[in-house]
């Protein structure tokens, strides 16, 4: 009920306050394009996603300072906190950096997002910005309208840039002729009780814009027209500081245990910073006073002064917690606890890691890494094989030939709870990733792991009913019989290893290419296998219809290796694109290796004869 | 003559197709090169194994490695004739 009525009264007081005073609607026009603004901003920095700002990401994380330095950076470039918060939470979730350097991140995003204020106290009330706000508006549209993806970004970010300073522009002229007719600073409330009340009205208007930047340019402006006195100001700002990690906890509502984890350390940054920022509201208005002097800020200068306690306080927060990081990682491990590791439903699948391409397709990669394991584990002892014999150094014909106990498995019960599970969510999550705006490059990653997945699924079902007749025949008295599908498990054991070895090989080193090698080996084995089979049917060894079974087994096991070399190309293929790209169109073809199948064969056979 | 050069110049920082293409050859040699390293490392294995199994397969790494990088020539053959 009050969620239906809301927005309706919201729009209805809106309506009514501008049909009172043309100046409030002057302030609330904009602050809507200041708000407008930041959206664009954030459109055109998104359309760069997918590349530099991952990478930078990436990068810029392995020590603690770096990822503080990379919050301040970040934000200060793109001037929204919330744009950075939510690529951190979505990187986070997808594993891409850890927690450690995620909160490192946010504490520098909230001194970085101090800039903002310079900027406008700075330069949004001194100089015309209007006059710089058109040409930025008319070359950010035009831009808008190109077909190049890059340039449609930076159109979106020039005309951002336009919009805010319209925005402000507005919002200057509008508190100006306001102050002609009502002076707000009537209302102000010093001491204490003041200092509570405009931080909880700071807190208010952030949550309802969304936005710590919007709040504070209204801050600003309305300072520098004197409708608020400093001290109130500086309240407002404290509260806008808690205020924004209330998007921050909205956002983090989808993204993963990771991401809710972010949320918390960001809540508690800004809830010690705000408290430390009343509790010693003296102290730092006694330094912003001697900074401003030492400086250069003129006394009566109240918007750059607020600029400087904003910045302050954020620092004093930083340096206080920052020494933290590390000790807060166990702490918040501790109070937001994960649910049990389950095998059966995804880890890294999450809302949150949709907003960011890159971030999306990593999630889906590490999802698929979970699904290859429960595979592995499923045709592993679906082949009654220990994964760690897989695994290990030691001869596969000799663990193939020791291990003839059969391993206890409801194959059906595993396949709908440890694979057909993840696969409809990896599956369910593509589809809807897909329907935000990816770029190309993404989208096609997208479509290869969705292959992944399904060759992964194809391998396993072909594994269920080779596992029928394997589990019959693999402690059976007909020797023949059981060295055929001895042959048939070692084939398959081999294929598990190579994939393992490849998996976990030296980042640089040997490539998915070699795969062809791997099976080009497997089609030399198969039809050796073959060969060997006719021999057991004429020598009376295997009945023929037992041959049958064998055939069509072969068939089973060939299928499921190149299912599983398959999904090993897409999956474990770690090369930059342009590489992946190279990589697959020097892979052999089937035609290809049947051809060096035959002249192997050939070269083999004139030894033979030679002999 | 210098603004046709600054026009060549420019006509070809525009041509996306044309510099795909160069950022796809540029891959493909270095995936050559990577192939031709491999390639001589298992002939040397090769040479100093004796045992009959182990040379059955580091003939087949060989060979599929040798595959690649024929057909990788051919496709760096096939852009260059396309430009």
């Amino acid at each position: 009920m009050l969620r239906k009525t809301f927005l309706p009264t919201i729009l209805a007081l809106l309506a009514y306050g501008f049909w009172l005073s043309p100046n409030f609607k002057v302030i609330a026009a904009g602050l809507s394009l200041f708000l407008f603004g930041m959206l664009s901003l954030e459109e055109g920095f998104t359309a760069f996603s997918g590349g530099t700002l991952e990478k930078i990401l990436r990068k810029s994380t392995d020590r603690l300072w770096k990822s503080i330095g990379l919050g301040i950076v970040s934000t200060a470039v793109m001037q929204s906190s919330s744009l950075v918060s939510l690529i951190t939470i979505s990187f986070l979730s997808a594993g891409l950096i850890n927690l450690a350097a995620g909160i490192g991140i946010i504490f520098g995003a909230n001194l970085g997002t101090t800039t903002g204020a310079w900027l406008i106290a700075g330069l949004g009330l001194k100089v015309n910005i209007a006059s710089y706000a058109m040409p930025l508006l008319v070359f950010g549209v035009i831009l808008i309208f190109q077909r190049a993806k890059p340039l449609r970004g930076i159109g979106h970010g020039l005309a951002g840039l336009g919009l805010l300073f319209l925005g402000i522009h507005y919002m200057k002229e509008g508190f100006d002729a306001f102050s002609q007719s009502i002076n707000l600073a009537e209302y102000a409330v010093s001491g204490y009780r003041g200092l509570f009340l405009f931080t909880a009205i700071g807190i208010m208007a952030t949550v309802v814009l969304q936005s710590s930047h919007a709040t504070l340019v209204l801050i600003i402006t309305a300072l520098s027209a004197g409708q608020i006195t400093y001290e109130n100001a500086m309240a407002l700002a404290i509260g806008a500081n808690v205020g924004t990690t209330v998007t921050a906890m909205l956002g983090a509502m989808s993204a993963n245990i990771e991401g809710k984890r972010l949320a918390v350390a960001h809540l508690i940054f800004n809830m010690v910073t705000g408290l430390l920022a009343i509790a010693l509201i003296s102290q730092l208005i006694w330094a912003v006073d001697w900074i401003s002097l030492e400086v250069g800020i003129r006394d009566h200068n109240y918007t750059l002064k607020l600029a400087l306690f904003h910045t302050l306080f954020n620092l004093l927060g930083l340096l206080v917690m920052a020494p933290f990081i590390n000790r807060m990682v166990p702490f918040l491990e501790r109070v937001v606890q994960a649910p049990s590791a389950d095998r059966t439903q995804p880890r890294y699948l999450n809302p949150a890691s949709m907003e960011v391409p890159a971030a999306a397709v990593e999630s889906v990669r590490k999802e698929l890494i979970r699904l290859y394991e429960n595979a592995f584990r499923l045709i592993a002892h679906g082949l009654s094989l220990h994964r760690g014999a897989i695994k290990s150094d030691q001869d596969l014909a000799t663990v193939v030939a020791q291990s003839r106990r059969l391993m206890p498995l409801d194959i059906d019960e595993y396949y709908d709870r440890h694979i057909k599970h993840l696969h409809s969510a990896i599956i369910e999550f593509i589809s809807q990733t897909q329907t935000h705006k990816l770029p190309q490059r993404e989208s096609d990653q997208l479509y290869a792991l969705r292959e992944a997945s399904r060759n992964m699924v194809e391998a396993v079902k072909d594994m269920k009913h080779l596992h029928k007749n394997l589990s019959r025949y693999i402690a059976g008295d007909n020797t023949a019989l059981r060295a055929q599908y001895d042959g048939i498990r070692l084939q398959l054991a081999i294929i598990l290893r190579e994939l393992s070895n490849i998996q976990e090989r030296e980042p640089g080193s040997d490539s998915v290419l070699s795969l062809d090698a791997v099976q080009l080996g497997l089609k030399s084995a198969n039809s050796k296998r073959e060969a060997t089979l006719d021999i057991a049917i004429r020598n009376g060894r295997i009945s023929p219809l037992q041959a049958t079974s064998v055939m069509n087994d072969n068939r089973y096991a060939y299928d499921i290796s190149l299912n599983l070399l398959q999904m090993a190309r897409i999956l474990f293929s770690d090369e930059p694109p342009a590489l992946k790209d190279a990589e697959s169109r020097l892979a052999l073809e089937d035609s290809d290796l049947d051809a060096l199948l035959e002249a192997q064969d050939a070269t083999q056979g004139t030894m033979e004869n030679n002999q | 003559m210098k603004t046709k050069k600054i026009l060549a110049r420019l006509k070809s920082i525009m041509n996306a197709d044309r510099r795909a293409q160069a950022a796809q050859s540029d891959a493909i040699k270095e995936l050559l090169g990577k192939l031709k390293q491999k390639e001589r490392e298992l002939k040397q294995k090769l040479e100093h194994t004796s045992d009959d199994k182990e040379r059955d397969k580091l003939a087949i790494k060989l060979a599929v490695c040798h595959a690649q990088r024929k057909k990788g020539l051919a496709i760096l053959k096939e852009i260059k004739a396309s430009n």
